[in-house]
C-alpha cells in the first residue's frame, strides 16, 4: 500500500470540503432547533399576556406541552454540537484506534441531514472492529461513500453504513442500498489520493460500495 | 377580513408553533410540510401570502417558487429559512420572492411582510381586472 508524504497536498481542497460541508449542515440544523424553541417560547409568551389580558387562567396540559418541544429541541441541537464536536476533534491525533462501532455511528450523523434532503433512511448497521487509521482521512473517505450512495439510493431509498474486521488487522465498510444500476465513475485525483493513503480498496458490488481499509502503521500526514 | 397564509415548512414543531402565533394575531394560516402538496393547494386556494422555507427535502424553495409563480404569478412568497445566503436571496428576489427573513425570525417583522405582502396582491389584482376590462372595452368596441 502506497503512503502519501504529504497528505496535506490531497487532502487540504477535501479535508476543507468536508468540513465546510458538515458545519453547514449542522449550523442549518441548529437553526432550525432554535427557529422552533423561539416560536415556543414566543407561543408561551403570547398565552401568558393573552391569559392576563381576557383574566383567564392557564391551561397547565398546554404549557407543559410547549416546555417538553422546547427540551427536546434542546436535546436535538445540543446532540448536532456534539457530533459536530466529534467532528471537529478528528484532526488531532494522526494515528489513532477507530472504533467502529463509534465512527459508523458518527458518519451516519453527520449525514444524517444531507439524507433527509435527499429523502433517504441512513442507518447505522452492525459496526465492529477497530482499526488503526487517521480518523480525519477515514472520515474524508467514507464521506465519499456516503455521497455517492445519498445520490444513487435504491428503490426503497434506505442506505445502511456497517463495517467489520477484515481478519488482516484492517476493516470493510460497507454502503448497502445503491442503485445496482447506478453509475460508477472513476475516483477524481482527491479520491485517489485519499485511498491510497488510507490503503484502501474500494469495489462496489451490485447495491454495494465495499472499502477495504488497511491499517496504517505510521501517520500518513508528516 | 383578515389575510389568509399558506405555510410550508419541513418542521411540524415549527409550522404548529408558528401556526398558533400567526392565528392569535388574526392571520388565516394553512400549514403545509411538503411543497407539493402546497401547490396543490395554491392552485385550487387563493392565498395572500406564501411563508416557504428554503432548504426543504425533495423539492426546495427556490423550484417550488419556479412552480408558484407559473400558478398564480400574484402570489407573493415570503422566503423564511435558516440558510440565508446572499447568493439565495438574490436568486429569490429574481425569481420573484417578495421578501427573506431569516429563523428565528422575529415575529412582528413577519407580521409586517405578511401585511405588506397582502396589499401587493391586492395591488396587483385590481391592475389584471382593470387590464381585463379595458380589453373586454376594445374587444367589443364599446
Amino acid at each position: 500500500m502506497a503512503q502519501t508524504e504529504n497528505p496535506w497536498s490531497l487532502l487540504g481542497p477535501e479535508g476543507l470540503q468536508l468540513s465546510g460541508r458538515i458545519t453547514a449542515q449542522a449550523t442549518h440544523e441548529i437553526k432550525n432547533c432554535l427557529a422552533i424553541i423561539h416560536e415556543n417560547a414566543g407561543l408561551t409568551g403570547d398565552l401568558i399576556a393573552m391569559a392576563e389580558r381576557r383574566g383567564e387562567p392557564l391551561d397547565p396540559a398546554r404549557l407543559a406541552k410547549l416546555a417538553m418541544r422546547i427540551d427536546e429541541q434542546v436535546e436535538r441541537a445540543n446532540g448536532v454540537v456534539q457530533n459536530l464536536n466529534r467532528f471537529a476533534h478528528l484532526p488531532d491525533a494522526p494515528l489513532a484506534e477507530l472504533d467502529m462501532a463509534e465512527h459508523v455511528a458518527l458518519a451516519c450523523a453527520l449525514h444524517r441531514r444531507p439524507a433527509v434532503l435527499a429523502q433517504v433512511a441512513l442507518e447505522p448497521g452492525p459496526a465492529e472492529g477497530r482499526l488503526q487509521s487517521d480518523p480525519q482521512l477515514f472520515h474524508a473517505l467514507v464521506s465519499r461513500a456516503l455521497r455517492r450512495a445519498l445520490a444513487a439510493p435504491g428503490p426503497d431509498k434506505r442506505l445502511t453504513l456497517s463495517a467489520r474486521p477484515d481478519g488482516a488487522g484492517g476493516v470493510e465498510v460497507r454502503v448497502v442500498g445503491l442503485d445496482p444500476a447506478a453509475d460508477h465513475p472513476a475516483p477524481d485525483a482527491a479520491e485517489q489520493a485519499l485511498r491510497d493513503a488510507l490503503g484502501a480498496e474500494w469495489r462496489v458490488a451490485g447495491g454495494d460500495i465495499i472499502i477495504n481499509v488497511h491499517p496504517l502503521a505510521a501517520p500518513a500526514r508528516a | 377580513m383578515s389575510e389568509k397564509i399558506l405555510l410550508v415548512d419541513d418542521e411540524p414543531q415549527f409550522l404548529e408553533a408558528l401556526s398558533d402565533r400567526l392565528d392569535a394575531r388574526g392571520i388565516s394560516v394553512t400549514a403545509q410540510t411538503s411543497a407539493e402538496r402546497a401547490l396543490e393547494l395554491a392552485k385550487d386556494k387563493a392565498f395572500d401570502a406564501i411563508v416557504l422555507d428554503l432548504q426543504m427535502p425533495g423539492m426546495d424553495g427556490i423550484e417550488t417558487l419556479r412552480e408558484l409563480k407559473k400558478l398564480r404569478p400574484e402570489l407573493q412568497v415570503i422566503f423564511l429559512t435558516g440558510h440565508a445566503s446572499v447568493d439565495k436571496g438574490i436568486e429569490a428576489m429574481k425569481l420573484g420572492a417578495m421578501d427573506f427573513l431569516e429563523k428565528p425570525a422575529d415575529i412582528d417583522a413577519l407580521m409586517e411582510k405578511i401585511h405588506k405582502a397582502s396589499a401587493r396582491k391586492m395591488v396587483l389584482m385590481e391592475e389584471r381586472c382593470r387590464e381585463k376590462i379595458q380589453n373586454l372595452l376594445a374587444e367589443k368596441g364599446w
